[in-house]
């Protein structure tokens, strides 16, 4: 069973004569533990799609379905608890909270819901993603790949069904974007995590097990590279 | 510089709601300082204008100056205008209009002297010549003196003797029909050419109207009293004046030192000091505020504008560019705000004081405030708006000097926790959850801003309570003042005659009085102390005193005879006349708590007293009863342990007066429901008797009670209004920096929402937040507002008959308004977040 279903999704902005289609009738799946990439052009709806698929936005119509669980109409209390349990984003800019340190901003997902740590598994994503020495850190102290890193961490902290990431080396030069993508793999090999990431590049985007291909918010391609 | 110039300016048109938040804070606080100096400097003014009024427009005076040696005072560099004067002596009319006040002392004045001397014309023209008379409105106004402008007086030039030392008595000595005697000289006719109010200047205890004439011409072997006001008013004066006086050979030398003191040369008086005390202490109070406000106003921009700078540093501007940006928009913003404060202060002073005249005038009190502007004073207080302006944005523009290109594009600078404070506090994650933690931090990540902010809750509080305290305690005081008096209204006639009892019988039938009391005073004294208690012994010993004071009171009869009803007393059957005694008198026990206990004077079985005058006459009374409380209206009775009252009748009391050669005063004492109604139909009687008329003097206790509350009205405005604008100041920082503060985290709040922070949670983060300021606030507020109390208790001066307490009523609405300031905070936080939306939100600050 898909983890991840879109039925007839669709985004519009304005009325009549000013209505801009951002998505336009999108239906796709995607299967647990599958790594999709969607690439497309500027304005294509990339971030739209990939913003309502983490229940940040509300479609104008269509279906979001994440594992039998239609979020696209869901009230704001148990969509605010969806995003916290259920699926993990990473930003391009990766918005860390200023005032909490490392070992803070991987948390804050529990700590929200409540929940008290699996410290072995936080030791362990700390260790693998190379942060157990910058814990104290707030950051400002540390570097872009050190920051993306940690976002990175706190997306998975909650082992999430779903990884959505937009453009998560967009903001990194080309090692730390090497070493991205590296922990990403991994997080897909060990922890068998769908993710779906959208990006310009495309040898990121052939890493990838499927590639799916937006123009003017619509789906032109659905490409799988290996299975 | 242009370009700098024209960004600012775009930057404080963009953040316009910013822009007028500091510019409100500057406006208030130059409208603050300007006022309180403008209005301190016009009370001066008025102050001194008064003296002028009272005294005369001079400051040296020289007593004693020969004639031949007056032109050279006159002519002295340093004399700027001068009065002569001469004490002519002492005139009696046949017909006496005044028992207490039965001579004219005549004042000879040059025809120039009139500018000098306080002598205000309500009718006719100064005297030219010495058969010329200006008379006081006081004589004119007694009925059987039935004179005015352009009649003749005559009357006989003489002395008032002392019959036991055969001395010259002057205006100093009240008049003693018994011990004095006036020597006729020769008989004198003057014409009355004026009438001048004395009002404010006549001595009621002096012996004889004062007159004035004018001054012929000057006599070598005469002497005169010259007083100059001087050309160069500083402290040079008083050498000088000694100089003039050791070369001129008068007697010696005086100034008018209140005048000095107004005019800014002589020693403070207490009340001077008070008033210099007060400004300084407001002004101090404002600028703290204001540089608070403002200082932080300008952070807040700079954290806002901190990427731009950041930009301008990376395509060239240099430290110092950077730094004028700050204090451009320091300018930008003074010039305008400085300009309208000091306006609407100017304007606001002066309604102010139109206020406090008609006040004044309804208390008759003589002050007439006007709106005096010392332009250097002025131009010293804008300036010192200017410089806390500039102080203020001194650091911030330090720090913008700082702000390099990279820094200002990673928006990492403007995060100023340090790690240590990063630290979770487990006791409120366990009480109120992680949220709560969150809020917390949210609050101290600005430090500087938290404590602005906090600083601003504090002293509104700390003001507010102490503010509101004063005024509790002076009302308090004023409700004390009516409580320990037991009448409404006082009237004393005081002719000095033997009828003046008999003429006072009418007084006492007025119907509008619900309560009403006749009595006669005399002062003697009991030395017997065999007859005092061992307590009252006890206490003489402690105070280092001996004997006891006694006065005699008399009650009309129906009093008396009621007190003896009331003690089972029999007056008829007494040979000897009676008294009943107030057995009780109250001694202090605790200062601090104003509490009292009271001693019984004479021992139980005492029956009869010998009191004594001091020729050592003695009279004897028979003691009917021992009372343990004042009777009636009277408000002698058991105030203090020096004294103890002895009741009589009236009928006895005219036999000790005999026999003592006595004529006390009558004293009449009502309550009544109605004092207003009560007042006018004793005065409606006094018009209708006019041979009363000088002798009589009115006091309502409600009216005067009614001046007071009406002057701590006055007082309260003005402190209400400066509490006011103190808190808009205060309120204005508070909004401006959780407002910005909350702009400045939309991207985080955003953030947070996007990664599962639910509704009530992010609530629940505000709320905290917002009551962490409000309990805070309060705390420190009280921590400071209680000590505050103590020493307004304290420092005024004031001896309040009640122990120090604090108000309970001004804590509980300022800890209400503290809570619904941060309520309306927490509100306007979560509609702005209400209308954000997330994705755009997270978009916006990225690019």
């Amino acid at each position: 069973m898909e983890t991840l279903r879109t039925e007839h999704l669709s985004k519009y902005y304005g009325e009549k004569e000013n209505r801009v289609i951002a998505l336009d009738d999108v239906s796709f799946s995607v299967d647990p533990g599958e790594f999709v990439a969607i690439v497309g052009p500027s304005g294509s709806g990339k971030s739209t799609l990939l913003h309502l698929l983490g229940g940040v936005d509300v479609p104008s119509e269509g279906r979001v379905i994440v594992d039998g669980n239609d979020i696209s109409h869901m009230k704001e209390a148990p969509l605010a608890i969806y995003r916290r349990r259920q699926i993990g984003l990473i930003y391009q800019f990766y918005n860390l909270i200023p005032i909490l340190n490392v070992e803070e901003n991987i948390m804050l997902p529990l700590l929200l819901d409540g929940r008290k740590p699996d410290r072995a598994y936080f030791r362990e994503l700390v260790e693998t993603l190379g942060l157990s020495d910058r814990l104290s850190h707030l950051p400002n102290q540390l570097s872009g790949g050190q920051q993306q890193r940690v976002s990175i961490a706190r997306s998975l902290i909650t082992k999430p069904s779903i990884i959505l990431a937009d453009e998560p080396t967009g903001n990194l030069d080309s090692k730390n974007s090497a070493e991205i993508l590296s922990l990403l793999h991994r997080m897909h090999r060990e922890y068998r995590q769908t993710i779906v990431l959208i990006t310009h590049d495309a040898s990121i985007a052939l890493q990838a097990d499927r590639i799916l291909t937006l123009q003017d918010g619509r789906i032109v391609q659905d490409e799988v590279i290996r299975r | 510089m242009k370009l700098l110039a024209r960004l600012t300016l775009r930057s404080l048109i963009q953040n316009r709601w910013r822009s007028l938040a500091t510019m409100i804070a500057i406006t208030l606080s130059t409208l603050m300082l300007v006022s309180v100096t403008t209005l301190v400097s016009s009370t001066m003014d008025a102050l001194k204008q008064r003296e002028i009024d009272t005294g005369g427009n001079w400051h040296t005076l020289y007593q004693g100056v020969a004639g031949d040696k007056v032109a050279q005072i006159e002519a002295d560099e340093r004399t700027a205008a001068s009065a002569v004067t001469q004490g002519v002596g002492y005139l009696q009319e046949e017909t006496i209009h005044h028992n207490r006040r039965p001579y004219y002392y005549l004042t000879a004045v040059d025809a120039k002297g009139f500018s000098l001397r306080p002598y205000p014309l309500t009718e006719g023209r100064y005297p030219t010549s010495s058969r010329e008379v200006l008379i006081p409105s006081s004589l004119a106004e007694i009925a059987s003196f039935d004179r005015s402008v352009n009649d003749t007086l005559t009357a006989n030039a003489g002395s008032r003797i002392d019959d036991a030392s055969g001395d010259p008595l002057f205006q100093n000595a009240s008049y003693d029909a018994s011990g004095e005697h006036f020597e006729k000289g020769q008989e004198r006719t003057f014409t009355i050419v004026g009438i001048y109010d004395d009002t404010y200047m006549s001595n009621n205890a002096s012996a004889g109207f004062d007159l004035v004439c004018g001054l012929d011409a000057f006599t070598p072997d005469a002497t005169y009293d010259i007083y100059v006001q001087d050309a160069q008013v500083d402290a040079s004066l008083y050498a000088h004046a000694q100089q003039l006086c050791a070369d001129s050979g008068c007697d010696s030398v005086t100034h008018n030192s209140y005048l000095l003191l107004y005019e800014g040369v002589a020693g403070d008086t207490g009340l001077v000091t008070m008033l210099k005390l007060l400004t300084v202490t407001v002004c101090t109070i404002v600028l703290i505020s204001s540089i608070i406000v403002i200082h932080n106003s300008f952070a807040i921009s700079l954290s806002q504008r901190a990427r731009y700078l950041g930009m301008l540093a990376s395509v060239g501007a240099t430290r110092r560019q950077k730094q004028l940006s700050v204090f451009l928009e320091a300018l930008f913003l003074a010039i305008p705000s400085i300009l309208l404060g000091t306006a609407a202060a100017l304007g606001a002073t002066a309604f102010a004081m139109h206020l406090i005249n008609a006040l004044l005038q309804d208390l008759a009190i003589h002050l007439q405030l006007t709106l005096s502007v010392d332009p250097r004073l002025l131009a010293v207080t804008v300036l010192i708006a200017f410089a806390a302006v500039w102080i203020s944005a001194w650091r911030p523009a330090r720090h913008a000097g700082t702000i390099s290109a990279i820094s200002a594009i990673r928006q990492s600078a403007d995060i100023t926790l340090p790690q240590r404070h990063s630290r979770n506090n487990p006791l409120v994650w366990r009480l109120f959850g992680y949220p709560a933690v969150l809020g917390l931090k949210n609050q101290k990540r600005f430090r500087s801003r938290h404590y602005a902010v906090l600083c601003s809750l504090v002293l509104s509080f700390a003001l507010f309570v102490s503010i509101f305290a004063l005024s509790s305690y002076l009302e308090r005081s004023v409700q004390m003042v009516s409580e320990q008096l037991p009448f409404d209204v006082e009237v004393v006639y005081d002719k000095g005659s033997d009828r003046q009892l008999q003429e006072s019988d009418a007084l006492l039938q007025l119907p509008q009085a619900d309560a009403r009391m006749r009595m006669q005073r005399i002062s003697l004294s009991l030395d017997d102390a065999a007859l005092f208690t061992d307590e009252l012994i006890a206490w003489q010993q402690q105070q280092g005193s001996m004997g006891l004071g006694a006065y005699v009171l008399s009650l009309d009869d129906t009093s008396f005879l009621t007190l003896c009803r009331e003690n089972g007393i029999d007056p008829s059957r007494s040979d000897a006349p009676i008294a009943f005694a107030v057995n009780v008198g109250s001694e202090q026990t605790s200062s601090a708590a104003h509490t009292y206990r009271q001693i019984p004077f004479l021992k139980e079985d005492t029956h009869a007293v010998s009191l004594m005058n001091y020729d050592e006459q003695e009279i004897s009374l028979s003691v009917a009863a021992l009372l343990t409380t004042p009777y009636g209206l009277d408000a002698y009775g058991g105030s203090s342990l020096d004294s103890i009252a002895f009741y009589v009748s009236e009928a006895t009391m005219t036999q000790i007066c005999e026999q003592l050669e006595l004529t006390p005063s009558v004293e009449l004492f009502y309550t009544s429901s109605d004092t207003a109604a009560l007042t006018d139909t004793i005065e409606q009687y006094v018009r209708q008797h006019p041979d009363m008329e000088p002798y009589i003097s009115i006091q309502s206790i409600e009216e005067g009670i009614s001046q007071t509350a009406s002057l701590l009205l006055l007082v309260r405005l003005l402190l209400y209004a400066f509490l006011l604008l103190i808190s808009i100041v205060a309120l204005t920082n508070v909004c401006n920096t959780l407002s910005s503060s909350y702009a400045l985290r939309a991207q985080e709040n955003a953030m947070l929402f996007s990664i599962g922070m639910d509704k009530r949670q992010f609530r629940s983060m505000l709320t905290f937040e917002a009551l962490s300021y409000a309990f805070k606030g309060a705390f420190y507020g009280l921590l400071l507002a209680l000590p505050l109390c103590y020493l307004i208790y304290q420092i005024l001066g004031m001896k309040f008959t009640f122990a120090f307490y604090v108000p309970l009523m001004p804590i509980l609405i300022a800890i209400a308004a503290l809570f619904l300031l941060t309520l309306f905070m927490l509100l306007y936080h979560l509609s702005l977040s209400r209308k954000g939306n997330i994705i755009e939100t997270i978009r916006q600050e990225s690019i």
